[in-house]
């Protein structure tokens, strides 16, 4: 009796060691790690939990395999053996046991990962104005549109003040955050191609008879601040007045003064008035593999994520935002660079004009930070990309010499 | 309605045909039917094609051509569906059964559906709208269909006489009941549970053949960066749309249908469902809704995935919506009323119909497991037809109840979704964990380990399993509180399953271990269901879960719990009643190398997903082109991916191959060829028209293995049947304490 337990232990431990080799050495056999690189200061519990998970999970499998592999060696009935096994049909205590162990094991993980969750989200859902100086809590905003099939990035300071260009410019197309400062991504899905989808409805029916065509050539997608569209004058109405409070508030934003709760409010739950001007789009989902968290972008819903970018993205960080929801036929390719820049950088980054933002791409960006102790950043910049250019690939040595 | 109605006692054996003579198929006649289907169907889809062309009608012909690869593939597909309708011409003009045939039902199809068509079309245009409009000309068509094709089925015959007071031949005769004359007998409107479960399986086998192309496909795709087997990302959405509707709805959860209308009646000792008639609605509405996804196929299908989100499946972003998403949205209609019917019928069978003596602590686990799936059907269905009704007013009706412009809001569509859809996961492994226990004991030769914590435990999943819908929404932007409770309550649910995979290694304990074919499904389901469950509690952590949703990960994960549980307890089922259902044995050695196949391929195919999924990799994407640029090594694991699918489309081939010889040409297999103690066993294989030839009577535990010359049932005529019948349906004396509580006022 006491040899069979030994050599159930042997098993136990042999299973283990085969799982583990397998789990760990797949990766190992692709040439990196279960994770990718890691980008986001709240990424790094995140890792650890993942790490804890696995481990638990091997030891458990490794459990169950051990017993129903020795059982397949050593109670498997010879040819012929017609007989039957013991008539054994339960017993109270082990299964009391396995009742209570597993049930005290998930309680643990649930309160770990509640852990990791709450330190995370410092702030995030708490609209009160306190929130904003507890220590963790977001020092600056991103608004993020999804569209099919891109990505829209706006920078706004703290309290909601756009921080990079003018009012008016067109979005960023790519997603540059600066380092070691946690951002709060407030995410939204809306294009103004909804309204496709009504304009057939309405020309199917004949109650309106817009011309197809030029409505389509209108709608640029991107662009949440459009006029809307809508079928009666009730609703026309009413949506303007909604329209107009919103409007003063969001002035009132701007400008940096204290806005009463009901205004808050309003600007929190703005999407979802009717005759909004932001468009509705389907759902997508925004996500930096690198930085461990996602949130879906859906369509009249402001939907929040932060985290800290701990290092600057150099030539060889490809890190990329990523659509991780189907949202149609260009899902796949519904991805776009992102990029982290040094404080210097973004400084200047944040004083560039429509038209020099557009050359400050994430590949030039990337290749920028090899050389984060220039002054004359504009004038690097016209070498990086003359560098790019000719070399997509280029690295820290090539953008070096470029500059020199 | 004259028809000769012979004489047959209740469960006799006589088999009179009805009408007409005993003619048979003549190979001309099928020749013909063949080459004139194809002939016709081919000549009007030419003639329809040059009319539509000159009146500019829009065809999408692209995507069936991206699907296949195939020039005039509508061509191929109508002139097949001809060819179909004329054999089934031949099969009916010479058959011997004139009353209720395909043919008839093929032609309500169009029937109905120019009905249907025409009256919304009238009615429009009696309001002053346009006549045609693709939407409710589509939906109503499809509905006419569905009601005419069940007409020339004969599927509302015999209510329709019951309701005006005529003469139900078929509750006297049972023309309509059993396979007494052969594979015809499959083709009609028949009532018998046996013909039912085979008519189920084979029709499910043939949609796994279906969804297992659309998974080659998908893998093929994605063996390599880019796009290079699907025109563009719309013809792959379709593809991986398809995959996931037809395992899902097509095939997963109707296949337990299949295998538990054959088998739980017997088991219970009854001699057929309690409904036979709903049961047999419950099977050609099941086929209906199938037709309907692949007809889908060469009209443009949908393309929002199995989940089909709103607001991708309200406006596709504005795009046309295809016809395809409205045939998605009515064949989840009628799968999803069919899967209830069927639930009902279970759920009335198992309270009411068991043998004398079969307690509910008696009954095998196999019932169980059915039990509490059908529970979960009947309370959790109607959501999921709810969420697609909401959808369908979305699209045809222009309401708002997904549309945020109008006040409508997308996350409802989820909620309302996974309140069934969470349910659905164990509606699609419930059965299978009742059927493990029932193969597990019979070859390993011992009682189930804690049976009535496994059977409770059933229960008990049955239950949590409605409390957790929204960890498949830990980063929509639902309320952000609602995570933390739905992460506890998820991982709950790891006990309950953790006291069945510890029972049922605990079994194996001291057995006598015969490494059969189904017994080796089962070992290797123990394996992969655990690896599915264990990744299952990791994706519960909300914090790992953000990191890893809708990615590889999430795949890997599902397809363990559902290939590695819920297929493998199907193909364990499979063989282990394979004899039961067919009187004969499945070749042994095929089974093994289906086996090995299936079970080396899923892994090859689906353990490198988690990896993928941890290190980037979003699910249904087209082309991984920029992932790979990163990572290179993803590229090569694609191409294993690809290649241990390959290997399990290898190793359904076997089985399909070994499953069709077999039936046809295996050895005689006898009654009891696993010698199990369940009642299915102790009948003929297959068994008799009605079950059993006598009420059987239940004296013992099903499992009850080691004990010499323990029972479980007792059949009519046996020693000592008549005794413990009398034991079993006597009223036990009332015992004095339950004297003085009962009332005495009557």
């Amino acid at each position: 009796m006491k040899g069979q337990w030994g050599r159930l232990a042997g098993y136990f431990i042999g299973t283990l060691l085969i799982s583990s080799a397998v789990t760990f050495g797949l990766p190992l056999l692709g040439g990196g790690s279960w994770l990718p690189d890691l980008v986001s200061s709240e990424g790094k519990a995140i890792d650890q939990l993942f790490w804890g998970l696995l481990i638990l999970s091997l030891i458990i499998f490794a459990i169950v395999a051990a017993i129903v592999i020795y059982s397949m060696v050593h109670f498997r009935a010879a040819p012929g053996d017609l007989s039957d096994g013991e008539h054994i049909h339960g017993n109270a205590k082990m299964e009391a046991a396995w009742v209570i162990i597993p049930s005290l094991i998930v309680f643990v993980i649930g309160l770990l990962s509640y852990n990791v969750l709450r330190d995370n989200e410092v702030g995030l859902y708490d609209q009160e104005a306190a929130a904003h100086d507890a220590p963790g809590a977001a020092q600056m905003q991103v608004e993020v549109r999804g569209f099919q099939f891109g990505w829209a990035f706006r920078y706004l300071d703290r309290d909601g003040k756009q921080v990079v260009g003018e009012k008016g410019d067109e979005p960023q197309g790519e997603l540059v955050v600066p380092v070691d400062k946690v951002i709060k991504f407030n995410v939204m899905s809306c294009s103004g191609k909804e309204r496709l989808g009504r304009l057939r409805r309405q020309v199917d029916r004949k109650l309106d008879a817009g011309d197809e065509e030029d409505e389509f050539a209108k709608i640029e997608p991107g662009l949440c601040e459009r006029k809307w569209d809508l079928t009666t004058e009730d609703d026309r109405a009413s949506a303007e007045d909604d329209q107009a409070k919103i409007h003063a508030a969001q002035a009132k934003q701007a400008d940096g003064k204290h806005l009463s709760a009901d205004e808050r409010k309003l600007l929190d739950a703005q999407p979802r008035f009717k005759g909004d001007d932001q468009f509705v789009d389907v759902n997508h989902a925004f996500w930096v593999p690198e930085a461990r968290l996602k949130i879906d972008a859906v369509s009249g819903l402001r939907t929040y994520v932060q985290w800290q970018a701990t290092h600057v993205t150099g030539p060889q960080d490809h890190y990329q935002v990523v659509c991780a929801e189907l949202c149609g036929s260009g899902h796949n390719g519904m991805r776009t660079d992102m990029c982290v820049v040094s404080k210097n950088t973004w400084d200047w980054f944040k004083g560039l004009g429509q038209d020099e933002r557009k050359t400050a791409t994430c590949v030039n960006l990337r290749l920028l930070a090899c050389l984060d102790k220039i002054d004359d950043r504009s004038a690097a910049l016209e070498d990086i990309v003359a560098l790019s250019k000719k070399h997509p690939n280029a690295g820290c040595d090539q953008a070096e010499e470029a500059v020199a | 309605m004259t028809t000769e109605t012979p004489k047959t006692t209740h469960g006799g054996t006589t088999t009179a045909p009805r009408g007409g003579g005993n003619i048979e198929l003549s190979p001309l006649a099928g020749l013909v039917g063949i080459v004139g289907g194809w002939l016709v169907a081919s000549i009007a889809l030419t003639l329809f094609r040059i009319w539509g062309d000159a009146i500019d009608w829009n065809w999408s012909g692209g995507d069936w051509k991206a699907l296949l690869g195939l020039t005039g593939g509508k061509l191929l597909f109508v002139s097949a569906l001809g060819a179909l309708v004329g054999l089934l011409g031949a099969i009916n003009g010479s058959s011997v059964y004139r009353r209720h045939g395909l043919v008839r039902a093929l032609a309500g199809i169009g029937v109905g559906y120019a009905v249907g068509a025409a009256i919304t079309m009238l009615v429009r245009m009696a309001f002053g709208l346009v006549a045609y409009s693709e939407g409710p000309v589509v939906v109503f068509g499809i509905l006419g269909a569905y009601a005419f094709y069940v007409a020339g089925l004969g599927g509302w015959s015999a209510w329709a006489w019951y309701a005006r007071g005529a003469a139900t031949p078929e509750h006297e005769d049972h023309s309509n009941h059993g396979a007494r004359r052969g594979w015809r007998d499959f083709l009609i409107f028949n009532t018998d549970h046996k013909v039912i479960g085979l008519q189920y399986l084979i029709a499910v086998f043939f949609f796994m053949l279906v969804g297992g192309a659309m998974a080659e496909s998908v893998r093929a795709e994605l063996a390599n960066p880019d796009l290079q087997f699907f025109s563009d990302g719309s013809a792959y959405n379709k593809a991986m749309s398809l995959h996931g509707v037809i395992m899902l709805f097509l095939f997963i959860i109707p296949v337990y249908s299949g295998i538990a209308n054959y088998i739980v009646p017997i088991m219970l000792g009854a001699p057929d469902m309690a409904y036979p008639r709903l049961n047999a609605l419950s099977f050609w509405t099941f086929l209906f809704g199938g037709m309907v996804f692949l007809a889908s196929i060469p009209l443009g299908t949908f393309e929002a995935g199995w989940t089909n989100y709103a607001t991708l499946s309200t406006t596709n972003g504005g795009s046309t919506v295809e016809i395809g998403q409205l045939m998605w949205l009515l064949g989840i209609q009628l799968v999803g009323a069919s899967s209830i019917m069927t639930a009902v019928n279970f759920v009335v069978t198992i309270v009411a119909m068991r043998a004398p003596g079969m307690t509910m602590w008696r009954m095998p686990l196999f019932v169980w497991g059915n039990l509490t799936q059908s529970l979960l059907i009947v309370f959790g269905t109607p959501f999921v037809a709810g969420s697609q009704f909401m959808v369908l007013f979305d699209l045809v009706m222009g309401t708002s109840f997904f549309n945020a412009m109008l006040g409508g809001d997308a996350i409802s569509y989820q909620h309302i979704f996974w309140f069934y859809s969470h349910p659905a996961v164990y509606i699609m492994i419930l059965p299978g964990f009742g059927l493990i226990s029932d193969v597990l004991t019979t070859h390993a030769r011992k009682p189930l380990f804690g049976y009535r914590a496994i059977a409770i435990s059933t229960l008990g999943i049955g239950f949590l399993g409605f409390t957790v819908w929204a960890h498949h929404m830990f980063t929509s932007g639902m309320a952000d509180w609602l995570r933390l409770p739905m992460m506890i309550l998820t991982m709950l649910i790891a006990v309950p399953t953790g006291i069945k995979v510890l029972g049922w290694s605990a079994t194996l304990w001291k057995a006598k271990i015969h490494m059969t074919v189904p017994m080796m499904w089962t070992l290797g389901f123990l394996f992969t269901f655990t690896c599915g469950g264990l990744t299952g509690v990791m994706l519960a952590a909300v914090p790992f879960d953000i990191h890893v949703q809708d990615t590889y990960f999430v795949v890997a994960h599902f397809h363990y719990v559902l290939f590695g549980g819920s297929v493998m307890t199907v193909f364990a089922g499979i063989y282990h009643w394979f004899p039961k259902m067919t009187g004969r044995m499945f070749d042994a050695t095929l089974g093994k190398l289906h086996f090995w196949l299936m079970f080396i391929g899923m892994n090859v195919t689906f353990f490198p997903m988690h990896w993928l999924g941890t290190l980037g990799m979003n699910r249904r994407i087209a082309d991984y082109q920029q992932l790979s640029d990163n990572y290179p090594s993803v590229h090569g694991w694609n191409i294993v991916i690809t290649i241990g699918a390959l290997m399990q489309g290898l190793g359904f081939v076997v089985f399909l191959y070994n499953m069709a010889t077999s039936w046809r040409r295996g050895p005689i297999a006898g009654p009891n060829p696993w010698r199990s103690h369940t009642l299915e066993w102790q009948v003929s294989s297959p068994p008799p028209l009605f079950n059993f030839h006598g009420t059987p009577v239940v004296v013992g535990a099903p499992y009850d293995y080691g004990i010499p010359g323990a029972k479980h049932a007792l059949l009519f005529g046996e020693t000592g049947h008549a005794e413990a019948l009398e034991a079993a349906t006597t009223r036990r004396p009332v015992s004095a304490s339950e004297h003085s509580e009962a009332p005495t006022a009557h």
